[in-house]
């Protein structure tokens, strides 16, 4: 029988030699609903703003005016670095299950570099939650785990296809070789 | 040249730079990673990270020059 080649490091740091990503998944698009609501908005009345420059500029104090516009356009250019660091936050921010554990990485550019993993054998229960329309109609919802050897528990929130998430954790759980939750 | 354009020049340039570092950051830390993407895991299904770099990149530096234009058009 040839050798299964080494998983190490191969899909995301810190893999072991034997694991195998199963599935993973980053947080619902819906978390990201604020920004982009913020962003229409700005862009609209910077749009509004521009089109009547000539008229506000003539009814308005010149040097006061320009003060503001300028300050204005200052704080719309930070608006697009912490639009794209958020994005960026949203996609570096990833769920990962394996065949072994769960690892929830939380990690923005520069500032947040978080990893948690949670070992399958150490899991009791997960429980599923997806309450009211909007993550009915949308396919979102919160995964509840509950683990066996601690009282704290895991709350994993804004999973997308939630249903999936749960039936693949529960099915790996019930393959692994020993499992020790009675 | 007025001050106010001095001073969008330096507020381009630091935002210039700061585009270039996050552009870069982020480039290296996709490299660490390597995922088999669906649809349940790009944002809305479908958008790649390259054109969250491409629309940031394209919006800094239009806007920048529209920022350099619009103080030009004041003096």
């Amino acid at each position: 029988m040839p050798d299964q080649p080494s998983q190490k490091d191969l899909h995301f740091r810190g893999q072991s030699p034997n694991e195998k990503i199963l599935g993973f998944y980053r947080q619902h698009w819906i978390t990201l609903l604020p920004l982009f609501a913020t962003f229409a908005v700005i862009v609209v009345v910077f749009f509004f703003v521009a089109i009547n420059f000539p008229q506000l500029l003539a009814s308005h104090d010149s040097s006061f005016f320009r003060f503001i516009a300028f300050f204005a356009c200052i704080l719309l250019l930070y608006f697009l670095h912490h639009s794209f660091l958020r994005l960026a936050k949203h996609h570096l921010s990833v769920t990962i299950v394996t065949n072994e554990r769960i690892i929830i990485i939380h990690r923005s550019l520069f500032l947040i570099n978080e990893m948690e993993m949670i070992d399958l054998r150490h899991i009791q229960e997960v429980k599923i939650f997806q309450i009211g329309v909007m993550q009915n109609i949308f396919r979102f919802g919160s995964l509840h785990i509950i683990l066996s050897t601690t009282s704290e528990n895991v709350l994993l929130e804004f999973v997308p296809n939630p249903d999936f998430h749960f039936r693949l954790i529960n099915k790996v759980q019930q393959a692994l070789p020993n499992r020790t939750v009675s | 040249m007025s001050t106010l354009f001095y001073l969008v020049v330096i507020a381009n340039a630091i935002s210039l730079g700061f585009l270039y570092m996050n552009l870069s950051r982020f480039r290296t830390l996709l490299k660490k990673s390597h995922f088999e993407e669906s649809k349940y895991t790009l944002l809305f299904g479908f958008v790649h990270p390259g054109i969250y770099q491409f629309c940031y990149a394209l919006n800094v530096l239009v806007f920048g020059v529209f920022l350099i234009l619009l103080t030009l058009s004041f003096s």
